[in-house]
């Protein structure tokens, strides 16, 4: 639902300007973004950027502080 | 060269006054205040030690940033790399430092919307602060960088007002003791404490490689650069030691110390309740903090696509924040340990090494020669 608004949103001025490249770019994004989100609604596990973080720093170089 | 130029031109055409980026800095660093708070468990009654040190660290590596955009003037982060590394090598090193910061603006909106259940409105749900602040932050970069740097000044006069208010409405319970015992710092402590604040609040201020290049007046760049770094870290330093002077040993074991001394506060029964106010400042300085990196990053993903307009990234990194920031952490504790000890180390490679060796190539290569 979101989606549709935010391609009203955007669309029509970037169709004016004829940025073919820009559009593909947006609609490419968003539903990438739209899959994640979703998957997380329905409650699977996102890979989570800030747990690889701990995993490098803690586990694999032990560089944290405490 | 000049492709680039017209990119530039047409990504960005709002332009900024130098006052305004002091500003922006000064939003930029208040807007931390309350993550500070992440060094008191480990500095204790000595952290406005650690924020001076702090301070002197981050001035050190301004320079380095300045010195970056120096032989560049009016471009941002990502066309120097693509000058100074190449095409290739230059997007990867962007891609480097956009995943760097990426993770801040999910971090950050998680952080306040904890803060509104925690302290505020224990019966909301995390997500609806987070979504209302995600689509005012769209809204804002939609609007580009001149409105955002327009609505600085006040979020800055409001913030200063606050503070010195809560000072003098505080000065009863002031007990000057609570900054004793003074030297029992250890080494391993000091740098921790140093790093943390130099991660989280100052080095931040890298972000604005994004926006210093909109700048009207590019020679008063480093002037208001070191301005608004200096007056944000005055103000930290006056909160912090005020938080340390009312609360004393209290202080380590709580979420947010500024909004405890806040609801400490009872002038006659008459004023009371004005930790509101508190989060009232939190809203407006993060709000500020979480558009500039919005902003930031937008542009960045934008430049780095060669695209002419950053329009369309901004409702999908809408989006793919929301989501991150709600799947981040269990609470906000953990979110404590993350910023204590981990995401300073992480930040390491963007913060530190990679400007030093794009400084060191710069310097070796002899752009600014190259470039007449």
């Amino acid at each position: 639902m979101l989606d549709i608004i935010a391609v009203i949103i955007e669309v029509p001025e970037l169709l004016k300007r004829q940025y073919w490249r820009e559009i593909f770019i947006f609609f490419f994004l968003l539903f990438f973004t739209t899959l994640v989100a979703y998957l997380y609604v329905k409650g699977f596990e996102i890979p989570n950027p800030m747990d690889g973080l701990k995993y490098i720093v803690k586990d694999l170089l032990k560089l944290n502080y405490k | 060269m000049f492709l680039g130029a017209i990119y530039v031109m047409r990504l960005e055409k709002g332009i900024i006054s130098s006052t305004q980026l002091v500003y922006l800095i000064f939003g930029l660093i208040t807007g931390s205040i309350l993550t500070v708070t992440y060094s008191f468990g480990i500095t204790k009654q000595n952290t406005w030690i650690v924020i001076i040190t702090g301070f002197v660290v981050t001035a050190v590596f301004t320079t380095v940033y300045l010195g970056l955009m120096k032989p560049f003037p009016g471009k941002n982060l990502v066309e120097i790399n693509d000058i100074v590394y190449g095409n290739f090598l230059g997007r990867v090193i962007s891609c480097i430092y956009i995943s760097g910061f990426f993770m801040i603006v999910p971090y950050n909106l998680r952080f306040v919307a904890d803060f509104m259940v925690e302290s505020l409105f224990p019966e909301t749900p995390v997500v609806v602060f987070a979504l209302v602040f995600v689509l005012l932050g769209m809204w804002a970069v939609r609007e580009g960088l001149e409105v955002i740097a327009r609505v600085s000044p006040i979020i800055s006069v409001v913030t200063i007002m606050v503070v010195f208010s809560l000072i003098i409405f505080i000065i009863k319970d002031m007990n000057i003791t609570n900054l004793l015992p003074l030297y029992n710092l250890t080494f391993k402590k000091l740098v921790q404490g140093t790093h943390i604040i130099f991660a989280i609040p100052f080095g931040e201020i890298q972000i604005l490689l994004f926006i210093a290049p909109y700048v009207k007046e590019q020679k008063k760049v480093k002037k208001s650069m070191f301005l608004g770094l200096l007056f944000g870290m005055i103000i930290v330093l006056i909160v912090i030691i005020r938080n340390i002077v009312v609360l004393g040993v209290l202080l380590d074991n709580q979420v947010s110390a500024t909004y405890q001394v806040a609801t400490l506060i009872n002038v006659g029964e008459t004023i009371t309740k004005v930790e509101v106010l508190v989060g009232m400042v939190l809203l407006f300085t993060l709000f500020l903090k979480v558009c500039i990196f919005y902003y930031a990053i937008v542009l960045g993903i934008a430049t780095i696509l060669k695209m002419r307009t950053y329009k369309p990234i901004i409702i999908p990194y809408g989006v793919i924040s929301l989501t991150l920031s709600m799947s981040l952490y269990e609470a906000s504790i953990d979110g404590g340990y993350f910023g204590a000890n981990i995401y300073p180390i992480s930040a390491i490679p963007v913060q530190v090494i990679l400007p030093v060796l794009t400084l060191i190539i710069i310097w070796l290569r002899r752009f600014p020669k190259e470039k007449s």
